[in-house]
């Protein structure tokens, strides 16, 4: 188990590296710099801005800068909020962006677990209907349409919460509820195939031959080997939801991370850039380590030893 | 918003984040709008009329021929941490931004000071060469590189305010970039309002500083200035009590506000022109009988009435209205398809027979790519031409500009004092934003003449022969000149309209809470 767990983390400190190198390869290969504006400069401001941030060096002594800087911890600086290291503007923005991911990523469990063992134990009824068209529903849907639909209900309409901002203790709701219903949508998907592919196997009519009340095969059976394909969804969903979502802050003017990662990459803030990327790359590679644990927990036909 | 009205407290939208708080740093407008809430420069925005000149840290200025000017600065100036504000502080403060070292953006604004720019380029090492000098603790001489009757409105940009020596250098040396001197709790200003908090894409909030000259005449207790780059969320903020003051109004809602809410809906023109480049350096861009046919070809009355609808007026020439009292815009161009069927027959291609395909160059935005299909259906109906359109990013776009690798390319620029000049003197040969591949020697001289002329009427004469030449040559084809829209609630005093977008934040009062007007008439 820990010589596994250390694999993993090589591993995972090596698809950083990876992240962090291409992130920096592709903007560097983009046309455009990060001080093009949309006036002109004088050569010589520009020469003297490109020795003073090393863009004049050759590549490969750039991208090892970069990592240095990156891997010993000692963040850049941002190149278009100046004076601001990247380490600061991560700060800032983590909190918002972990509480209405972690807020979105319960309501997509609470809300999309039940309602998917739900249809797939009525499956074929009016219930696995209804709930399966609005899990299709919410998967077409994008944010961009339900984000200003909720703002303009709950907000303008009804007023229960602010329409925007990130003020009020409440203001994590609307946006939660809008990246939650997306995402349970998924969920409820996934455990609906999960389980009704489960209920199907010979071990589940072993144990309903046992006499086993219905209850208990599907608590204690059914669903944890259910879960299986869920789980693998659901590493990535929390890293996703965590860091932040774009076109959710927009609508709802959250200072997050979202709109970092697409400012960053369109004002080519390379630094900044790189390391929303390696941010990104660190919560990913923690969620599958914690959804490889679970996995193991829940099925004992894998063994983490083995691997 | 009653609580913030009874606090003082005014709620304004500021459009995209600000990326920097020194004013040797900032480049944009929402940086502008933020900045002079912390700093004064020697003139500031009058209370009655942003864009007319009243005293800041000068109390009065003269010049005799426009080039030398000396400026007496008020003995009771301070810095917010309460240090006496010198004018060392401006020679230190023009010293630091010209320096090649610090390689700052927007340096080529204090180029009318005499050897600015060589000093800038690196030419010139000694300071003292450059034209600013220091008699006393209260007086500044500054010499300019020609006669400039306009040269107090520019003083009104942040470029030319003085920054703190020893704010700046607690936290590094004076050419350094990137260091915290301009964050909360670090930054000393002169302004009437001094920097509370900065949280990225959040808020920025300012609190009244209480050692500004006229605090006792500063009306508000403070500022917050929220980021919004996206009209509709704006809106939203706006209907749900939580702004004063929009950036923006959603294009596609002008028209509706404009005859339904005329309490809360306000428009003012601004100094800013949209036009299209035309890269002459490939045929058939070259010849100018085509670049007046594409111009003359487009009906720019329907364009701003029917597409945009965002109150903009139809361009006749470059320069915008509100340049200058004394240089009214040109009617140079307009909508003729006979004239422009005949300039294009004229060039070769009658009825657009022989004309290759050619390409209108965007950046990607929504309301660029609208305008683009009004012209690629216009020239197709008027002229018989074939045009395609590509939208590039941004930064890409702008490479592209530079590098010429267009036909014809969509622009826009925003005037950065009162004068006609700051249109017209981009498109000398080898400015930085000329991107046409255009110049004229006589066009040139014509500039060369109008710098040298300190009588107005004069100069103001030898630059609408430099417009009219411009427009007979057509390098750029004009489109339309920018209105500014904004929703403002009626509790909010003396806010004032201004071209460039200058705020006189001392003079602004809340009043009581009043409801906004129901929704539907």
């Amino acid at each position: 188990m820990i010589r596994f767990l250390f694999q993993r983390l090589f591993q995972g400190l090596i698809v950083i590296v990876c992240v962090i190198s291409i992130t920096f390869l592709i903007i560097r290969a983009a046309p455009g710099g990060p001080f093009a504006k949309d006036r002109a400069m004088p050569a010589y401001v520009q020469e003297n801005l490109e020795r003073l941030y090393g863009l004049d060096q050759p590549l490969p002594v750039q991208l090892w800068r970069n990592l240095k800087s990156f891997l010993t911890l000692d963040l850049p600086v941002s190149y278009r909020l100046k004076g601001w290291n990247v380490k600061d503007i991560i700060a800032q923005a983590m909190p918002v962006s972990f509480t209405v991911g972690a807020a979105a990523f319960l309501i997509a469990i609470g809300l999309g677990v039940p309602a998917g063992a739900w249809a797939a134990l009525r499956a074929g009824q009016i219930e696995d209907r209804v709930v399966m068209t609005l899990a299709t529903l919410g998967i077409c849907v994008p944010s961009l349409v339900l984000g200003p639909l909720v703002a303009l209900v709950f907000g303008l309409k009804l007023h229960w919460f602010n329409a925007a901002g990130w003020y009020a203790s409440s203001d994590w709701v609307l946006p939660a509820a809008t990246l939650g219903f997306i995402s349970a949508s998924a969920v409820a998907r996934l455990t609906r195939g999960g389980l009704r592919e489960t209920l199907s196997q010979d071990y589940i009519r072993t144990a309903r031959a046992k006499g086993l009340p219905e209850k208990l095969i599907i608590i204690r059976h059914a669903l944890r080997l259910a879960c299986l394909p869920l789980l693998n969804y659901l590493g990535p969903l929390a890293a996703g939801l965590l860091s932040g979502s774009f076109v959710t802050e927009t609508i709802f003017q959250l200072p997050g991370l979202g709109r970092h990662f697409i400012s960053s990459a369109l004002h080519k803030d390379f630094t900044l850039a790189m390391a929303l990327a390696a941010f990104f790359a660190v919560l990913i590679v923690v969620f599958n380590l914690l959804v490889d644990i679970l996995q193991a927990w829940l099925n004992p036909r894998i063994r983490l030893s083995e691997k | 918003m009653a609580q913030a009205d009874e606090a003082g407290i005014l709620l304004i939208g500021n459009g995209t984040d600000i990326e920097s708080l020194d004013p040797h740093m900032a480049t944009g407008q929402p940086e502008h709008h933020v900045i002079t809430t912390l700093f004064e420069g020697l003139v500031a925005p009058a209370a009655d009329d942003p864009d007319a000149d009243a005293p800041g840290v000068a109390t009065h200025w003269q010049s005799a021929d426009f080039i030398t000017w000396t400026f007496h600065l008020r003995e009771d100036a301070l810095w917010s941490d309460g240090t006496p504000l010198t004018s060392a502080d401006f020679l230190y403060s023009w010293q630091r931004i010209l320096s090649p070292a610090l390689a700052s953006d927007y340096a080529p604004m204090l180029y009318l000071m005499k050897n600015a720019q060589a000093y800038n380029e690196g030419r010139l090492t000694d300071f003292a060469e450059v034209g600013a000098i220091a008699p006393d603790a209260h007086t500044l001489v500054i010499t300019l590189e020609g006669p400039a009757p306009f040269f107090p409105s520019l003083l009104k940009h942040y470029t030319w305010f003085p920054v703190p020596r020893h704010g700046v250098e607690k936290f590094g040396t004076m050419t350094q970039r990137d260091t915290a001197w301009a964050r909360p709790g670090n930054l000393i200003g002169n302004g009437p309002f001094l920097l509370q908090d900065w949280r990225i894409n959040h808020f920025i909030s300012v609190t009244r500083n209480p050692r500004y000259w006229d605090a006792a005449n500063v009306g508000l207790n403070g500022i917050r200035f929220f980021p919004i780059d996206n009209a509709e969320s704006e809106e939203r903020l706006f209907l749900d009590n939580q702004l004063h003051v929009t950036n923006s109004v959603p294009l596609a809602k002008i028209a509706v506000y404009r005859r339904e809410r005329p309490t809360y809906f306000h428009q003012s023109p601004e100094l800013s022109v949209e036009f299209y480049r035309c890269n002459t350096t490939r045929p058939p861009l070259n010849d100018e009988r085509v670049r007046n046919a594409l111009a003359l070809a487009l009906d720019r009355r329907a364009l701003v009435e029917d597409v945009i609808r965002s109150g903009s007026l139809p361009a006749t020439s470059l320069t915008p209205p509100g340049s200058s009292p004394d240089y009214p815009p040109l009617q140079l161009i307009s909508y003729d398809p006979e004239k422009a069927r005949q300039f294009l027959a004229q060039a070769g291609f009658p009825g657009g027979r022989g004309f290759r395909k050619i390409e209108i160059l965007t950046n990607s935005s929504e309301s660029a790519r609208t305008i683009a299909e009004f012209f690629q259906e216009s020239w197709k109906r008027e002229l018989g031409l074939e045009i395609s359109i590509l939208q590039q990013e941004w930064q890409v776009y702008l490479d592209s500009t530079r590098k010429l690798t267009y036909d014809i390319a969509r622009a826009g620029w925003v005037g950065d004092y009162t004068d006609p000049y700051t249109f017209l003197g981009i498109w000398r040969k080898g400015d930085g934003n000329n991107n046409t591949g255009w110049n004229s020697p006589a066009y040139d001289a014509l500039l060369d003449a109008s710098t040298q002329e300190a009588e107005t009427s004069r100069r103001m004469a030898t630059l609408r022969q430099a417009e009219t030449l411009l427009m007979q040559q057509m390098p750029i084809i004009p489109v339309y000149w920018k209105t500014n829209s904004e929703l403002i609630r009626p509790e909010v005093e003396n806010w004032k309209p201004s071209v460039i977008s200058h705020r006189c934040y001392k003079a602004l009062r809340l009043g009581p809470y009043q409801p906004l007007p129901p929704r539907r008439p």
